[in-house]
């Protein structure tokens, strides 16, 4: 039998792993879209809140790990009720009030880390601090030197919604209730769970005992109190406490301050969108989007050069050269309809851009317009054309909003490679699409070695800062 | 935390996070993708990994998480492999033990495969694993020791994993 100590482990220290990090620069990069993203979510009324509560359910990339479904992106719910739930923690709740009890010493500590990562029962995880979470705050108190208190430590998330954070707690309570016991190691482990009175829109205390082996009753006991109001969960554990009927009593009088506090996050107090907003609910892009971003200011050409256009929901696309999307005489079909559309583009002579940015009702309709986009090309990679001969060349990227797949048409005339190019990009953000097009005849012919990759993320790059305001 | 030390932060720190993460779920490449996107979400978030005790510990439990998401499953399963990764990183092939103990941990129960990579290549004390995993110590003793024992018994002649193991 091996030697189970740390030289067992040293090869994963001395071997190490091959790894192929992106530059610093680009994490950056993603890391401020990230968070400009989730800004523009917390953003209350008018156009902003419509997006968000209204229509389309945005994927937010906030605060997470991912869920056992551990990090589950938050997605709003629509709601009949337009409310604004609060997706920061404000200063005015005091995560650690009441948490170290009449005791003054050592003195609570708070921080934006959870106090309480996550709830186990019966080895499932029923209550996970960084699980479709938009904010969290967090306090811990190590407990009084000499007295054998082990301390108390404290979580307070909040969820996108009311609708989010039931279920969490609907999830706890319902997995407390079904398992009362279990063994770790030669204790037993017991559930019992009590509802809680404190002014919350639901609270329980759940009481995990250790019983040894051999005795009757528990030697020590985890009390969780866990409670609810509007989109935000308070969980509180007092680890290895005294078992005592009092105890519960107690531990619900050290949370009520703080629960109180928690009366902001209710669905009172949360700013509704109300009937005298004068928003077009049916307009979800806002006009002032910045859809020609990273497009020439002006036509290098003279003469005839017409350069931006748009934006605009009715922009003329004849010059545009449609169908945008067609292979071997084939366009999309069974693509979901967008909600909304909007159109800018950027032409001259020799080249025409159009970008083409549609929200839909779900995530779930986006990426199949997405996909259907490209499937269109990888149906028929290869085409004729008299002596011309159509390459469509489909990649795919990451970190480009969450799907971004391109393809690249290049020619070959007569088995020689042909000048021009078109390509088709579809990145989605959410439940919103950016499919853009580009079309040449005049630009140098593609390399078929490099040309596609090169093209790909030159277009990218330009159409870089419309992706990062989606 | 400014770009500098950002910066400086992820490049000291990402091959190793990557280590460890690769242990607690036995797949190298998710590893990366998870590590990667920890590290985006730290700079979006730099505020709260400024306040961070442990800022290395936040990436890495925030890379966990999202290894361990359905989530994230689910996603994979629809989307192609992505070509846009970057070529493959040519190195060395893992000696015959290191693939034993890769194979060996991912037998393991999740809970106990976490706590011995965090004690055992983290370097991390049984209180710091406790913080980090959000459970009592007692809870990580019990885990490591049980977790020791079943590596064990995977590890002995009779556990099969030194003959004949698949690559990592």
């Amino acid at each position: 039998m091996p030697d189970l100590n740390d030289d067992l482990f040293s090869s994963f220290k001395s071997e190490g792993t091959p790894v192929n990090p992106l530059p610093a620069s680009e994490v950056r990069r993603r890391g401020d879209r990230m968070r400009r993203r989730n800004n523009a979510l917390a953003s209350v009324g008018g156009v902003a809140a419509a997006l968000v509560v209204i229509a389309t359910p945005l994927a937010v990339v906030a605060n997470q790990s991912s869920d056992g479904d551990a990090d589950r992106p938050p997605i709003a719910s629509n709601g009949p009720t337009q409310v604004a739930w609060k997706q920061e923690i404000p200063g005015t709740v005091d995560v650690g009030s009441g948490l170290a009890g009449a005791a003054t010493t050592p003195a609570v500590e708070t921080s934006d880390r959870p106090g309480v990562a996550t709830v186990e029962v019966c080895a499932t995880t029923l209550f996970d601090a960084e699980d479709g979470t938009v904010d969290t705050a967090g306090a811990t108190w190590a407990g009084e030197e000499g007295t054998g208190n082990a301390g108390n430590a404290r979580t307070l998330v909040l969820y996108p919604d009311a609708v989010a954070a039931t279920a969490v707690v609907e999830g706890l309570r319902a997995g407390a209730e079904q398992c009362r016991t279990e063994t770790s190691g030669t204790d037993t482990l017991t559930y019992d769970l009590t509802d809680a009175d404190l002014p919350a829109d639901e609270a329980f205390v759940l009481a995990r005992g250790y019983v040894a082996e051999g005795e009757q009753s528990a030697q020590g006991v985890d009390y969780y109190v866990v409670a609810r109001t509007g989109n935000a969960v308070l969980v509180t554990v007092d680890p290895y406490a005294a078992a005592a009927d009092e105890q519960v009593t107690f531990e619900q009088e050290r949370v009520a301050e703080v629960v109180d506090q928690m009366q902001v996050f209710s669905e009172t107090a949360s700013r509704a969108v109300g009937t005298d907003d004068t928003t077009e609910l049916d307009d979800l892009i806002p006009a002032e989007f910045p859809l020609l971003e990273g497009f020439p200011e002006q036509s290098a050409a003279s003469g005839r050069a017409v350069g931006r256009e748009g934006p605009a929901r009715d922009l003329d696309l004849a010059p545009y050269n449609p169908p945008l999307v067609e292979a071997c005489g084939t366009e999309p079909t069974g693509a979901p309809t967008p909600t909304d559309t909007m159109y800018a583009g950027w032409r001259d002579p020799s080249i025409g851009m159009l970008r083409q940015l549609m929200t839909f009702d779900s995530e779930e309709d986006a990426q199949t317009y997405a996909e259907a986009v490209v499937q269109v090309f990888e149906d028929c990679p290869e085409e004729q054309d008299g002596g011309v001969t159509r390459f469509h060349e489909r990649s795919e990227e990451s970190g480009y909003g969450d799907f971004a797949a391109s393809v690249v048409t290049r020619f070959e005339v007569d088995g020689e490679p042909g000048p021009g190019h078109a390509v088709v990009q579809a990145v989605r953000v959410g439940a919103s699409v950016l499919l853009f097009t580009a079309q040449t005849e005049t630009a140098e012919p593609v390399d078929p070695a490099v040309g596609s990759v090169e093209l790909t993320y030159s277009y990218l790059a330009t159409n870089g800062p419309v992706i990062d305001a989606m | 935390m400014d770009e500098r030390e950002f910066d400086d932060f992820y490049t000291a720190s990402f091959s190793r996070v990557v280590g460890q993460l690769h242990a607690m779920i036995g797949n190298r490449d998710e590893a990366q993708e998870c590590v990667q996107e920890a590290f985006v979400r730290a700079w979006a978030h730099r505020r709260k990994l400024d306040r961070a005790e442990h800022p290395e510990a936040w990436v890495r439990t925030t890379a966990y998480r999202l290894a361990v998401s359905r989530w994230r499953r689910t996603v994979r399963a629809r989307r192609p492999e992505d070509r846009a990764l970057g070529a493959k990183v040519q190195a060395a092939p893992p000696s015959p033990d290191h693939v034993a103990l890769v194979e060996a941990l991912k037998r393991l129960p999740e809970a106990q495969r976490q706590a011995l990579v965090l004690h055992h290549i983290a370097d991390m004390p049984v209180h710091a694993v406790a913080r980090e995993v959000g459970v009592p110590e007692g809870t990580i003793k019990a885990r490591l020791s049980r977790g020791r024992a079943a590596l064990a018994a995977l590890l002995s002649d009779d556990g099969g994993l030194q003959e004949g193991a698949s690559h990592a």
